[in-house]
Parts: structure tokens; C-alpha cells; sequence
């Protein structure tokens, strides 16, 4: 049976891509971005984790608005990367698990959950803008890249996302297969892109959350998703994200690593956790 | 009944939430945006941008929004700040002076009083 390891949630501000491509990891000023996601580079491998099940946005890099799903998951054996701006990365492949890809689609589907399956996905930022901090290249992991609509309003609930984060713990356990699985959630956490308000952080509500999150996320569940962006700035609802994460993962939880950063335009955070019931 | 094209809109102090209904009324425009993902769409607006969005059959307005660089409007009528960041970069502008510009202030002076631009805040290790 597969396996549930852990959780990783982190920020995918574009800036990393940024930070990455130009490779600044002996900048003063982007070496700590680059040292605060070692933690997480070391237990990927030393839990040999063989799969991500990746939850993040597309930023209308795939996907447009002629047709732009709340819940698209990736079934594919291979994905390309998204081209933004400067062509398609250099990035090593990332490969999919079509197997279990279309477990986990069978399981959320009954569960529920009407996906949107893709056997193609481009992928962007949302994903690849923290992975090559997550982990050296070519990746030791495959990839189930599992998108949610959090840009084009009304987007999924925090109840929902978490329910999902449910939905996809039970999947991963009920998988045949031997395997070793970690759920990735990525978003947030402070930021607005969008008014006059661009570049709003809220430090103080960022560490508040971080801690909410971590000790009693069930307090938050009820919340509007409004709360949220009135708290963290229009486009820190991409936090509903990070509960699909926790919802997958006991209440209580051992915290491996935890680190937050105030970046230029958005509240970066890194969490790791593991189960502790 | 064929609906008065808008000519003005207001943009009001704060946040922006993209919507459906955003996503409708600036279809056209954040058609263009996205098109640019291409780069061959690229080449080809950048060298006369003009040209480009003609087969759009955008309105006066929409038109005048793209050649005064009038992103604030833009977000306000329904454009998503990430598709105009797709088209700033083809007018050889950065993300954050798009940003900038919709605070009313220049590059300079939004990421001058952001310095340093990255600053850790763990609550364990403040300041390092």
C-alpha cells in the first residue's frame, strides 16, 4: 500500500523563478531564500519520497478563461514547462505517474470531486517556482501536478479544499502500489497584485496564520475565503490551497521545518510537517 | 439589445477581485495577453503592437488602455494582473513597475522603500 509521508507547503511567488534562473544562490541577498529550503531537499531523500502530489494554480500559463476548471489533475507520463515570457525553462523533465494519477482521479472523482483530467499540462510558477529550491535536478520524485482555480472568482472554500486534502489522504492509502507519497501545497502566503494596493504584506497576519495553521487549522475552516484576502491582500486566497495539505494530515502535526521570509512582493513561507498521531 | 460600449471607468482605492463577470467584460483583452505566451506572438506584437491588436476588434477604450500603459484601469475593468504581466513584459517593462505604476509611484521608488528585498521574519530568528 502507498504510503503517506508528510506535507510541504511553500509560497510559489514569481520572483523565484527569478531567484532560480539567474541562479543568485551566492547573493546576499536570495542565499537564506535558497538555505531555507534545504530542510525540505534533505527529506525528500532521506524518506525517499517517489511521488508529489502537487496542489497548485496555474497563472493563465495553461489553462485560459475560454474554459478554466476549479480542480484539473494531470494523468500524464511526462509534462512540459510553461513558457512565461522568456520561453520554456531549463528545467529537468518533470515526469508524471499515469497509474496513479488516474487512481487518485477514480478515488477523488467517487469521492465527489469532479475533476477536469489533462493528459497534457504546462507547468508554471505555481509548481516550478519552488521546486528547483525543493530539490536538485533531474528530479528524484515523479509528479501528480493537481491544479485549483484560485484567480478567476468565486474559487473552491477552505472547507472544500480541506475535504479535498481528505479525500486524497484516503486515496494514497487505498493505492496498491508501495510507494511513498508527500502532498504538496503551494500558495500565499500575504500578497496583492491586483489595484492600489500592489504589494501589500502583512508580516504580523502571516506568522499568526503560520501558527493557526499549524496548531488549529479547524478554526479556519469556516472562514470566507474573503477573510482571508481581507487579512493577506486579494491574492492571498491562494492559502485555500495550503489547506487541501492539511487536511490530509492528522490534527496533530510535528513541525520538521518552518521559515518566512517578507520578499518584495509577497510573504514567503516554508512549512514542512509530519503526522504525530 | 446591443449594450453601449464602455467609454470610462472609475478605479477606485484598493484591492481588485477577478471575476467571472471581470473575465467576461475584458474577454478580448485578456485574449491578447494571454496569445503572448507564444513566442512567436511576441515577436510580432512587439514589433508593431498596434498592428497586432487590430484583428481583436477592440473598443476605443480598450484600445486607449493598452497605449497609455493604463494597467490600474485595466485591472479595474476585468483584465488579470497575471495576463498584463505577459504584455508589460512585450512593452520591455518589469512586473513590479506594472505594479508601480498602478500605486502611482516609479519602480525606483516602490522598491526603495522595500529595501532590503528580502528580510527574514521567523519568529525564532527575527532579524537574521
Amino acid at each position: 500500500m502507498a504510503n503517506f509521508v508528510g506535507g510541504i507547503c511553500t509560497s510559489h511567488n514569481g520572483s523565484l523563478m527569478h531567484g532560480w534562473d539567474h541562479q543568485m544562490q551566492d547573493d546576499p541577498v536570495w542565499a537564506p531564500i535558497f538555505k531555507s529550503y534545504e530542510p525540505v531537499q534533505k527529506w525528500i531523500i532521506d524518506k525517499k519520497i517517489d511521488v508529489l502530489f502537487f496542489i497548485f494554480n496555474d497563472h493563465v500559463s495553461n489553462f485560459f478563461f475560454d474554459c478554466y476548471p476549479t480542480f484539473a489533475i494531470g494523468i500524464a507520463a511526462e509534462y512540459e514547462h510553461a513558457d512565461e515570457g522568456k520561453g520554456p525553462r531549463n528545467l529537468a523533465i518533470p515526469y508524471g505517474d499515469p497509474e496513479f494519477s488516474r487512481f487518485m482521479t477514480n478515488s477523488l472523482i467517487k469521492d465527489d470531486f469532479d475533476l477536469t483530467v489533462c493528459q497534457k499540462m504546462k507547468l508554471d510558477h505555481g509548481l516550478m517556482g519552488p521546486m528547483p529550491y525543493m530539490s536538485d535536478q533531474p528530479w528524484p520524485v515523479k509528479f501528480v501536478p493537481f491544479c485549483v482555480n484560485v484567480i478567476q472568482h468565486p474559487i473552491p472554500s477552505v472547507k472544500r479544499c480541506w475535504n479535498l486534502g481528505k479525500s486524497i489522504r484516503k486515496a494514497i492509502e487505498a493505492y496498491p502500489e508501495d510507494i511513498n507519497v508527500a502532498v504538496v501545497g503551494t500558495g500565499g502566503l500575504s500578497h496583492e497584485l491586483q489595484g492600489s494596493g500592489f504589494g501589500r504584506i502583512e508580516i504580523d497576519w502571516d506568522n499568526e496564520f503560520l501558527d493557526k495553521f499549524e496548531y488549529e487549522p479547524e478554526t479556519m475552516l469556516d472562514w470566507d475565503v474573503q477573510e482571508f484576502m481581507d487579512r493577506g491582500g486579494s491574492e492571498s486566497a491562494e492559502t485555500v490551497m495550503w489547506f487541501a495539505m492539511r487536511g490530509a494530515m492528522t490534527k496533530k502535526v510535528r513541525r520538521i521545518h518552518r521559515n518566512y521570509y517578507r520578499g518584495l512582493l509577497t510573504g514567503m513561507a516554508v512549512l514542512l510537517l509530519e503526522d504525530d498521531e | 439589445m446591443a449594450k453601449e460600449p464602455i467609454k470610462d471607468i472609475e478605479t477606485p482605492e484598493g484591492p481588485v477581485t477577478f471575476t467571472a463577470e471581470h473575465s467576461q467584460r475584458a474577454y478580448k483583452l485578456n485574449e491578447i495577453c494571454y496569445s503572448l505566451k507564444q513566442e512567436k506572438n511576441r515577436e510580432i506584437f512587439r514589433a508593431d503592437y498596434k498592428k497586432y491588436i487590430e484583428k481583436y476588434d477592440l473598443s476605443e477604450f480598450e484600445i486607449k488602455m493598452i497605449e497609455n500603459h493604463e494597467w490600474l484601469k485595466m485591472v479595474h475593468y476585468g483584465v488579470s494582473a497575471y495576463v498584463i504581466g505577459k504584455m508589460v513584459d512585450c512593452f520591455d517593462q518589469s512586473f513590479v513597475e506594472m505594479g508601480a505604476m498602478m500605486r502611482g509611484e516609479s519602480q525606483k521608488e516602490f522598491v526603495d522603500r522595500n529595501v532590503p528585498l528580502i528580510k527574514n521574519y521567523n519568529k525564532d530568528e527575527e532579524g537574521k
